[in-house]
C-alpha cells in the first residue's frame, strides 16, 4: 500500500512536472511573442474592450469606409474590390464611375453600415431603402458619423464624440492611435469636390451576417467586414484568455511538481535507469535527428535573412542587374583609363566582373550581418519565437526529448558514454597486456596520421589533372576523414595525457614506497591503463607491509624477551655472586679458597655476558638510545688507552699507537665508541700472540676518519668467517675469555652512532677498521 | 654501629646474602619478602635504611618507597635488575637516595650503605657545612684548607691529585681535557698527558668512589676530557 502510494506519487509528481512546464512554456513563448510586439498590443488592449466601436480597429475601419464613400461622392478614384466584380468586360473598370458604381453595389447589401452619399444635397449612393438618417436612428442603429463637407460628426448613443482634440491629426506608430483619420482637423482639410459632398453613416450595434445571391453573375456574396471584425475581436480575446487559462493552469500543476519534487526525482531516476541502458551513441544520434527534424524550420526566416542582407548591402554589392551594372561600369571605366583596348574590356567584364561582384559580397557579408542583427535582431528572435509558438508541438517533443535522453540522462548516470561503442572498446581494450596496449593506441595514431597523408596527395593529384569531385562527394571524401583523424588525435592525446598522470602517480608511490610508507595505497581508475601496474604494486606493498610489521613485532617480542630473560638470569646471579663473595670472606682451606675465586671469576664473566647479550639484541633491534655530540676522535683513543693502560701492560703486548696530535672532530656517542674501542683493544689484546705487537692508528683521508685496531692473532684465523656476526670467535676451542659478542657489540653501536666497523682478515693479521665522517 | 636496616626483596636467597655481608659489618637487619610487609616493617623506630627491590609481588618498591616516604625520612637505596637509564631516573625520582642495578658486588654494596648512614646520621643537615665549602653529593671540599672529605670522613690525597681535585671540584660540571689538566695542575706544557692525568684520576677514584669501575664522581667524557659529575 505504502509502496504503491508511493509510486503513484512519483507518477503525480512527474506527470505535474511534464504537463505543467509544457504550460508554461507555450504560455510563456505565446505572451513573450503578443506581449513583445506593439500591433499585437493593441490587438490585445482592443480585444479587451467593453464595447467593441471603441476600438482601434473599429476606428480604423470607420474611417476608411468614410474615405470611401466621400470619395464615392466626390467622383474620386476609388480602390479595392474590383475583382469581385470582374465581369469579364476587359475596359469597364477603366472607367471611374464604372468603379464607384461597383463599390457602391457591394457596400450597399452590407446592412451592418447605412449610408446616405449626397452631392450638393442631392442623394447619390444609399442603401436605406428611403430611411432619413438625419431625421433619427433606425432600431438597433446608435453610432451615426455625419460628414457635412467639411468636418465629421459622430454619435455614439445619443452622445457626440469628441473627434478632433486640440485640431490637430498627429501620426502614431503605436498601440495608442485614439485619433479618428476623418477629415476636419486643422491640418487635415478637404478639398472643392469633397466639400459638395455630405455622407450619413449609421452603424449597427450587433454586427450580423447580410448575404446577397448574386446568381445572375457571380452566385452568393457577403461582405460583412463589421462582423468579422467584431467576431475577431471577440475570439482573438477567447485565444488570450485560454493562454492565460493554460498558463495559470501550468504554474498551478508546476506548484504540485515543488510539492512532489522528491518524487518526481525518484521517476526521473527511474528514467535514467530505463535511458542508461541505452547506448550512448544511440542517444546522441537520436537527439540530433530528434532537434534536425522536429524544431521548427527556419526556411522562411533563411528566406527572411536573404531580403534583409540584400535591403542592408552595400549598394556596388545588391544582387540585381542594375547595382551590378553600376559596379561593371566603375571595372569598365579603370579598364579604360589603364588603356585597354574596349573589346578586351568587354571581354574581361564577361570573364571576371561577376565573380569580382560575388567576391565583395563575401566580403561584406559578416558586416551585414552585424549591421542587421543590430537593426532586426529582437524582431528576428520574435519572428523565430512565433515560429516556435506555431509549431509548439514540435518544440515540446524537442525539448522533452533532449530533457530525457541528454539532461536527465546525465544528471542520474555517472558517465554515460561508458555505455557504448566507447566503453565497449575501452573494455575491449584492456584485455589486452600493457605493451600491446600502448602499441596498439600508436598505430591508431599511425594509421590517423597516414590517412590524413593519403588525403593530401589525394587532393594533390586531384588538384593536378582536374579530377572532378562533385560537391557531395567532397564531405565524404574530405571532410569525414579529416574529421576521424582529428578524433583519433584527440582520443590520443587524452589517453596519452592520462597515462602520462598516472605514470607520475606509480612513480611518486614507488618513491613513498621506498622512503617507507607502505601504508597508503594507489588509487587508479579501474579504466586506467595502469590499473594492474597499480593493483600489482599495491599487492607488493601490502605484502612489504605485512612483513615490516611482522618484523616490527617479532624484534619487539625478541627485545621483552632478551629483557626478560635477563632480568631473570640476573636476579639468581646476584645470589651467586653474593655468596661467592660470602664465601671468599670465610676462613676455607687451600683447595676450596681456589674453588670460590674460580667461581667469583666465572660469575662476573656470567654477569658480563648477560649485560653484553641485552646491549647487543637491543643494538640489533636498533632501539638502542644514543647521545650523538661533537668529540676529538684521537683524544677519544688517546683516553681509551690511558684507561686500559693497566690491562696493556699486564697482558705483556706492545700496543704501538700512532694517533695524530691535531683534533680530528667527529660526531658520535662518546659512551658507546669509548665501549667500541673497549672492545676491540680488549679483543687485541685478549687473542693476539703473546709477545707480539698491537697496532692503534687513526688516519683522516677524503674526510673520514679511519681508526683502526691490527694485532696478530694466536690462533689460526679462519679466511671468510664473519667475525662481526654473534658468538663467533677466532678460536673456537677457547672457553675463557669473552663472550663472542665483543665485535658484534662494537659493530652495532658503530652503527648507531652512523659510523662503519670494517673487519678484515689476512692470513693471521687482524684488523678492524672504525671510520667516521669528519665534522 | 648497630643501626637497623631493612632489607627487602622478594628472593629470599638475595636477602639472605644481603643480611650476612650487612650483619658482618655489624649492622641489625630486618627482612622483608614484599611491598606490604616493608610497609609493616617500616615503622620500626630504630630503622635507619632500606634497600629496596623495585619488582615485587603485591606491592612493588617503588610505590613502598613513594609510602614510606610519607610517613619518615629514611634514606632508601633501590636494587634493582633494570640497569637502563631511564629505570635509573625513575627510580631515583620517585624517592630514591641511589639506585644499585643487580647483579651488585657485596663491597660496593655495603660501601653505598655506610655512605648513606654517614650522611643522613652522623652529618645531619647535609648543608651544614663551613662556608666557603664545596659541596658535591658524597663530597665537600674545603679550598682554604685544600682538604676533602667524603660522607664526612677525610680523604687522604697527595700534592697532585689535591691539585687535581682542587681544580674539578672548583668547576663542578665543567670538561677538562687531560692537556689543560696538566697545564694548570703540573704548571708546565703538557706533552703525553693523557696517561699521566689518567692514572691519578684513576687513584682519586680509588679514594673516592665506591666502585672505583663505575665512577659517580669522577667521570671520563670520552673524546673530550676528564670531569666531577655535579650532583
Amino acid at each position: 500500500m505504502d509502496t504503491k502510494w508511493k509510486k503513484s506519487k512519483s507518477i503525480i509528481g512527474f506527470l505535474a512536472f511534464l504537463l505543467g512546464v509544457s504550460l508554461l512554456l507555450e504560455g510563456a513563448l505565446y505572451f513573450g511573442t503578443k506581449l513583445t510586439s506593439s500591433g499585437s498590443r493593441r490587438w490585445i488592449s482592443d480585444s479587451f474592450q467593453d464595447d467593441w466601436r471603441d476600438t482601434a480597429e473599429f476606428r480604423n475601419f470607420i474611417s476608411s469606409r468614410l474615405e470611401n464613400l466621400i470619395t464615392m461622392g466626390a467622383g474620386g478614384f476609388v480602390y479595392g474590390y474590383e475583382y469581385y466584380y470582374d465581369t469579364g468586360r476587359p475596359n469597364y473598370y477603366s472607367i471611374n464611375s464604372n468603379r464607384i458604381q461597383a463599390m457602391h453595389e457591394k457596400f450597399k447589401e452590407d446592412k451592418n453600415i447605412l449610408y446616405i452619399v449626397e452631392k450638393d444635397r442631392e442623394a447619390l449612393y444609399s442603401n436605406t431603402d428611403g430611411f432619413d438618417l438625419a431625421q433619427g436612428l433606425p432600431e438597433g442603429y446608435n453610432f451615426l458619423v455625419v460628414f457635412d463637407g467639411t468636418a465629421v460628426r459622430i454619435n455614439k448613443d445619443g452622445a457626440d464624440l469628441d473627434i478632433y482634440g486640440d485640431g490637430y491629426y498627429r501620426f502614431n506608430s503605436g498601440e495608442s492611435t485614439n485619433q479618428w483619420y476623418v477629415p476636419g482637423y486643422k491640418n487635415f482639410t478637404v478639398d472643392d469636390a469633397g466639400s459638395k459632398v455630405k455622407v450619413l453613416m449609421a452603424v449597427i450595434d450587433e454586427p450580423q451576417i447580410f448575404i446577397k445571391g448574386n446568381y445572375g453573375s457571380s452566385g452568393s456574396d457577403q461582405y460583412n467586414e463589421l462582423y468579422y471584425l467584431n467576431r475577431n475581436l471577440e475570439s482573438y480575446r477567447e485565444s488570450v484568455m485560454g493562454h492565460a487559462v493554460r498558463m495559470g493552469a501550468g504554474a498551478g500543476l508546476f506548484l504540485v511538481y515543488l510539492l512532489l519534487r522528491r518524487d518526481k526525482k525518484r521517476a526521473d531516476m527511474a528514467l535514467a535507469r530505463g535511458t542508461g541502458k541505452v547506448w550512448f551513441e544511440g542517444k546522441v544520434l537520436a537527439a540530433v535527428l530528434l532537434v534536425f527534424f522536429c524544431m521548427p524550420r527556419m526556411e522562411y526566416l533563411g528566406d527572411v535573412w536573404q531580403e534583409l542582407t540584400y535591403a542592408y548591402a552595400p549598394p556596388a554589392t545588391v544582387g540585381t542587374a542594375s547595382s551590378a551594372d553600376i559596379y561593371y561600369g566603375d571595372l569598365a571605366a579603370e579598364l579604360e583609363q589603364q588603356g585597354v583596348p574596349p573589346e578586351e574590356i568587354e571581354a574581361a567584364l564577361s570573364e571576371y566582373g561577376y565573380a569580382q561582384i560575388s567576391a565583395v559580397e563575401q566580403d561584406s557579408e559578416f558586416n551585414t550581418a552585424v549591421t542587421i542583427l543590430q537593426e532586426n535582431g529582437g524582431w528576428l528572435l520574435r519572428e523565430y519565437l512565433g515560429e516556435l509558438a506555431d509549431h509548439f508541438l514540435n518544440l515540446l517533443a524537442v525539448f522533452w526529448g533532449l530533457y530525457l535522453l541528454i539532461f536527465n540522462d546525465w544528471r542520474y548516470n555517472r558517465k554515460p558514454w561508458k555505455q557504448g561503442v566507447f566503453g565497449m572498446l575501452a573494455v575491449h581494450e584492456l584485455k589486452y597486456p600493457l605493451q600491446k596496449r600502448l602499441s596498439r593506441m600508436n598505430g591508431f595514431l599511425g594509421l590517423a596520421t597516414f590517412l590524413l597523408w593519403l588525403e593530401v596527395l589525394f587532393f594533390l593529384v586531384a588538384q593536378t589533372v582536374e579530377l572532378y569531385i562533385p560537391s557531395w562527394a567532397i564531405w565524404n571524401l574530405f571532410g569525414l576523414p579529416w574529421l576521424l583523424a582529428a578524433a583519433v588525435y584527440a582520443w590520443f592525446f587524452w589517453r596519452q595525457r592520462r597515462l602520462w598522470t598516472d605514470f607520475g602517480a606509480v612513480a611518486g608511490q614507488l618513491e613513498a614506497v621506498r622512503a617507507g610508507d607502505v601504508e597508503r595505497e594507489l588509487a587508479l581508475r579501474e579504466d586506467s591503463d595502469l590499473y594492474q601496474m597499480a593493483d600489482d604494486l599495491n599487492h607488493v606493498q601490502q605484502g612489504l607491509h605485512q612483513a615490516v610489521e611482522e618484523r616490527t613485532r617479532s624484534e619487539r617480542m625478541k627485545v621483552e624477551l632478551v629483557t626478560n630473560v635477563s632480568h631473570d638470569l640476573k636476579t639468581p646471579l646476584t645470589s651467586i655472586i653474593s655468596y661467592t663473595e660470602l664465601l671468599s670472606q670465610e676462613p676455607l682451606e687451600p683447595p676450596a679458597s681456589e674453588y670460590v675465586q674460580i667461581m667469583g671469576e666465572k660469575a662476573q664473566r656470567l654477569k658480563a655476558m648477560v649485560q653484553d647479550v641485552f646491549e647487543v639484541s637491543k643494538a640489533a633491534s636498533g632501539q638502542l638510545p644514543v647521545k650523538l655530540e661533537g668529540l676529538d676522535y684521537a683524544r677519544l683513543l688517546r683516553q681509551t688507552l690511558a684507561d686500559m693502560a693497566q690491562a696493556i701492560e699486564a697482558s705483556g703486548l706492545t700496543l704501538r699507537p700512532s694517533i695524530p696530535e691535531e683534533e680530528v672532530p667527529i660526531t658520535a656517542d662518546s659512551d658507546r665508541l669509548y665501549r667500541v674501542f673497549q672492545n676491540l683493544i680488549g679483543n687485541a689484546l685478549k687473542y693476539s700472540l703473546p709477545g707480539s705487537r698491537v697496532y692503534l692508528s687513526l688516519v683522516v683521508e677524503g674526510g673520514r676518519a679511519a681508526a683502526s685496531v691490527r694485532n696478530t692473532s694466536a690462533a689460526e684465523l679462519k679466511p671468510g668467517a664473519d667475525y662481526t656476526a654473534r658468538f663467533v670467535r677466532g678460536d673456537e676451542s677457547r672457553t675463557d675469555g669473552g663472550s663472542g659478542l665483543g665485535l658484534s657489540i662494537a659493530q652495532s653501536f658503530t652503527r648507531a652512532c652512523g659510523g662503519e666497523l670494517t673487519v678484515t682478515t689476512e692470513a693471521d693479521l687482524f684488523t678492524a677498521v672504525v671510520t667516521f665522517p669528519v665534522a | 654501629m648497630s643501626e637497623t636496616i631493612l632489607v627487602v626483596d622478594d628472593d629470599r636467597e638475595i636477602v639472605g646474602a644481603i643480611a650476612a655481608a650487612l650483619e658482618k659489618e655489624g649492622y641489625r637487619v630486618l627482612r622483608a619478602y614484599d611491598g606490604m610487609e616493608a610497609l609493616d616493617m617500616a615503622v620500626d623506630p630504630e630503622l635507619r635504611l632500606i634497600l629496596m627491590d623495585v619488582m615485587m609481588p603485591k606491592l612493588d618498591g617503588l610505590s613502598a618507597v613513594l609510602r614510606v616516604r610519607e610517613r619518615r625520612n629514611l634514606p632508601v637505596i633501590v636494587l634493582s635488575a633494570k640497569s637502563e637509564e631511564s629505570d635509573k631516573v625513575l627510580g631515583l625520582s620517585m624517592g630514591a637516595d641511589d639506585y644499585v642495578t643487580k647483579p651488585f658486588s657485596m663491597q660496593e654494596l655495603t660501601a653505598r650503605v655506610r655512605s648513606q648512614l654517614r650522611r643522613y646520621t652522623r652529618l645531619g643537615d647535609v648543608n651544614a657545612v663551613p662556608d666557603g665549602t664545596v659541596t658535591n653529593g658524597r663530597l665537600a671540599y674545603d679550598p682554604a684548607n685544600r682538604t676533602l672529605t667524603a660522607d664526612g670522613e677525610p680523604v687522604k690525597l697527595t700534592n697532585i691529585e689535591t691539585g687535581i681535585v682542587d681544580l674539578l671540584m672548583r668547576n663542578l660540571g665543567r670538561v677538562f681535557p687531560a692537556e689543560e689538566i696538566y697545564r694548570r695542575v703540573w704548571g708546565e706544557e703538557a706533552w703525553s698527558s693523557e696517561n699521566t692525568v689518567m692514572v691519578h684520576i684513576r687513584r682519586i677514584r680509588e679514594k673516592i668512589e665506591l666502585n672505583p669501575r663505575e665512577p659517580d664522581y669522577l667521570k671520563v667524557v670520552w673524546g673530550i676530557g676528564y670531569k666531577m659529575e655535579k650532583k
